[in-house]
This record gives C-alpha cells, structure tokens and sequence, in this order.
C-alpha cells in the first residue's frame, strides 16, 4: 500500500522530525554565539553590565543544553524511523509467510512455516516495543527542551530590564535579549510541532 | 550520512555518503541529489539498508512533495534495492531507468513509481531550467548503464566508472592521482568486461564540458584529474580473464 503523504506512515514522520529539529541545532548554535559576544561586550562595559552577567551565563549554558538535547531528539528521532523501517519489512514479511501456509496442505510444510511465522511475530513484536521505547524517549526530550525554552523567554524579559541599566552598551543587550527570545520560540515552536505530528500518526 | 554540496548556484548537487552508521560488510556509496527550482532528482538512491539514513539526510534539503525523480544506473543492488521503500515513500515519482532492466528492476518493489525506461542511445531530461543528459555507458559495467550529465553544472555522474576501492570515511575528492590509480585499477579491470565499450565511452566523454567526474563509490575527481582519469582508464585493458587465476582447472571446496 503507498504512503499516502497526507497521512504519511511512522518513519517519515520520524525522518521528518529529525531534520526539522536539526534547524533547531542551528538556531541554539546561534544563542551559544550571542552568548558569546554578550560576554565580550559585558567585559568592556564593565560595572554598568554587571547585573547582566547571570544572564549571559544563564544563554550560554541553556545554549549548550539545548545543543545537547537536539542532538539526542535526532538520534531518537532517527533511530524510531530506522526501527520502523525494519518493523515494516517484517510485517510485510509475515503477511507473505501465513500467504504461502494458506497455500500449503502438507503438515510438515505448515509446522516448519508455522515456526517461521513465530520468530517473525517475535521480532515484530520487539520492533514495535522498540520504537515505543524510543519514542518515549523523545518525548521526554521534547518536554526537556521545552521547558529550557520557557525559562529562556522569561530570563530574556529580565534581560530587557536589565539592559535598561546598561548606558550606551543598551542597545547591544537589548538585542542580546531579541537573540534570546525569538531563538527560544523558534525553537519551541519546532518542539510543539513536532510533538503533534508524532501524536497523529498511529504507529501500526 | 554525510552531506555536502558540491555545486551550489542556479541549482545545487548534494553528495551523500561515508555514512558513520552503515552495517557492516556492505560497499560504502555515494548517493547524489540535484535540487532545481521545482524538484528534487536523486541519482543512485542506493541500497534498502541506506534507505532510513538517506530519507532523513534528503529531509534537511528537501521536503518529500518537492522529490519527483529518481535514477538508477543500472540494476545493481547497491544502487536501487531501496526502491520498494521509496515506492511507498514517494508513490508519485518516476524511475528514470535503463530500458533492458526494467523487468529486473521491478523485482525491487515498484507499484506506485512510474518507471521510464531510458532507450539505449539516450535521452535528456529538463527539470525547471535545467536539462540534464543520460548518456550511454553500456557495459561499464553493467550491458544497460548510464551516466548523468549536467552541463550547467559541468558534472558527469558517473555510476561505477571512477569508483574505486578504499576504507570508509575517506577523503571526497582525488587529492593524489598518482596514489589513486592503486585504489581503483583493480575494479576497473575486473568489473568493466569490455575494451571497446570503455573506449567509445571515453571518447564520448572527452567531447563534454565536465569540471567533475561524481562516482558512486570512492572519491570525485575534480578539474585535471577528470583528464588524468580519461587517459588512464583509455589505456586500462579491461575485461582480463587471467589464465591461472579466473580460469584455474583446481576448485576449491567451500564448506
């Protein structure tokens, strides 16, 4: 039966995911870089950047998080859609195994088929405890990242607060704080859209 | 899986290989694919045990609905027994195929994909604003075999003709010609059966515009060394049935 791209099956869901999140990697990469300059920039503005330091060090380490986090969604995500992969070759094969022992009328035949059919009901059976395993997995990851991104986004309004005590250095840590904010709901955004496709495909 | 592009302007051509997480005892290959405007072409889509890693690596370029071509070489395992796979991934795409192997081919699953079988002295393909060529390489090495040529680009995707025989994980491109030569000599003598096919094909290639010579295995060859590569394979024999060692009277019992 084809993949209907509307509806389409598990391991392209999981492919999908994968390199979707893979942009989220991108985009942490880029906090872990603001975080950076926003240290440098504090260093020459001295005293008056001072209450921004917390914050600076809050981005970078939320920024290696992240990073860390996204790495392991992809090789979640990549290993459901490799483990699903083989699950539909073993059910395709099973479909063809009990084909060929409703064709047969010999008993030797039938039992030798008979266990055929049982190892691959085994292996089918460990495939789809496998992925859901995985997926588990996953969307406990998600969770993780998701929350990261709730504290980003509540750190980076203080940021503004912050930057206001900043002097002339005020522009730079406002758009430190913009760096923040909009990399936390572009990443969160992804997380949540993600989490939905996975919750509306059925893995069969 | 790696990714690169290795010619990215009008259009791009993504290289995919030297993947980390192949199973073993399988020959590591290159996978190529051209993203125009509209579509997205891949060329040798490789084995069924590539299949989950080449889907997610294309999904960084591409999305499904934009994949509308597919190629395969010739009928080789390694190029296309994933076809069953993006037979249910892609039901609407089309196989540009050699014309003698489609009833082979088919073997691999192929229910939904339109296969378009490519007649023996060529055909081109336009896809937005590019036209590509499928040019004759017959018997190197498979009796039905062709190459892809963009001349926008100036690459020759170049199937089995330029692989060669190394360790995973090695370098992209030729960096020494000379320290090459060892790595492929022995594939191309033994897996090209015929002088005369290899010959015209150089001779046909010659008269192209090709800045790099793509194969599916081992390294590219880029600028002088595609003319390096077309003069050593012209004066390579080909096809050498070695008496003593192909042809040896003595068999060997296997257990």
């Amino acid at each position: 039966m084809a993949a209907d791209l509307e509806n389409p099956d598990f391991y392209v869901v999981a492919a999908v995911a994968a390199a979707d999140l893979s942009a989220a990697l991108e985009v942490a990469e880029d906090v872990s870089l603001a975080a950076a300059n926003a240290n440098a920039i504090g260093h020459r503005a001295g005293e008056a950047a001072r209450g921004f330091r917390p914050i600076t060090d809050f981005m970078d380490e939320v920024a290696r998080d992240t990073i860390r986090l996204v790495r392991d969604i992809n090789q979640e995500a990549l290993a459901i859609s490799r483990v699903s992969i083989r699950k539909m070759r073993s059910d395709t094969a099973w479909l063809r195994f009990e084909n060929v022992k409703k064709r047969v009328n010999n008993d030797t035949t039938s039992r030798s088929l008979e266990t055929v059919l049982e190892r691959v009901s085994l292996m089918i059976r460990e495939e789809h405890q496998l992925v859901e395993r995985h997926l588990r997995n996953l969307m406990a990851l998600l969770d993780e990242v998701e929350l990261r991104m709730r504290a980003v986004r509540s750190v980076a309004a203080s940021a503004r607060v912050e930057a206001i005590h900043t002097g002339d250095y005020r522009p730079h840590f406002e758009s430190v704080a913009e760096t923040m904010d909009n990399a936390a709901e572009i990443i969160r955004e992804r997380v949540l859209r993600n989490r939905r496709m996975f919750e509306q495909v059925e893995l069969r | 899986m790696k990714a690169t592009a290795i010619y990215d302007k009008s259009h791009r051509w993504i290289m995919f290989g030297r993947d980390p997480d192949k199973v073993g005892g399988i020959i590591d290959t290159n996978q190529y694919m051209i993203i125009t405007r509209n579509h997205a072409f891949i060329l040798d889509p490789g084995g069924i045990e590539l299949f989950s890693s080449m889907l997610a690596s294309i999904l960084h370029f591409v999305p499904l609905d934009k994949i509308t071509h597919l190629f395969a070489s010739h009928q080789d395992p390694d190029i296309i027994s994933s076809l069953g796979l993006w037979d249910q991934t892609l039901p609407n795409a089309k196989l540009m195929a050699p014309w003698m192997w489609e009833g082979f081919i088919r073997h691999f699953g192929c229910e939904n994909i339109h296969y378009v079988s490519l007649p023996d002295q060529g055909a081109t393909l336009r896809l937005d604003e590019v036209e590509f060529e499928f040019v004759p390489a017959h018997y190197l090495h498979s009796s039905g075999n062709f190459n892809v040529y963009d001349p926008q680009a100036r690459i020759l995707m170049s199937g089995d003709i330029g692989s060669a025989l190394e360790k995973d994980g090695s370098p992209l491109f030729v960096d020494n010609f000379k320290e090459h030569v060892s790595k492929m000599q022995l594939f191309h003598q033994r897996w090209m059966p015929s002088n005369t096919a290899k010959n015209a094909w150089v001779e046909r290639v010659r008269k192209l515009d090709v800045d790099i010579l793509a194969p599916q295995h081992g390294r590219l060859f880029q600028g002088d060394d595609v003319k390096r590569f077309l003069d050593w394979f012209e004066s390579l024999e080909v096809g050498l049935a070695k008496e003593g060692e192909y042809m040896s009277e003595k068999k060997i019992e296997l257990t």
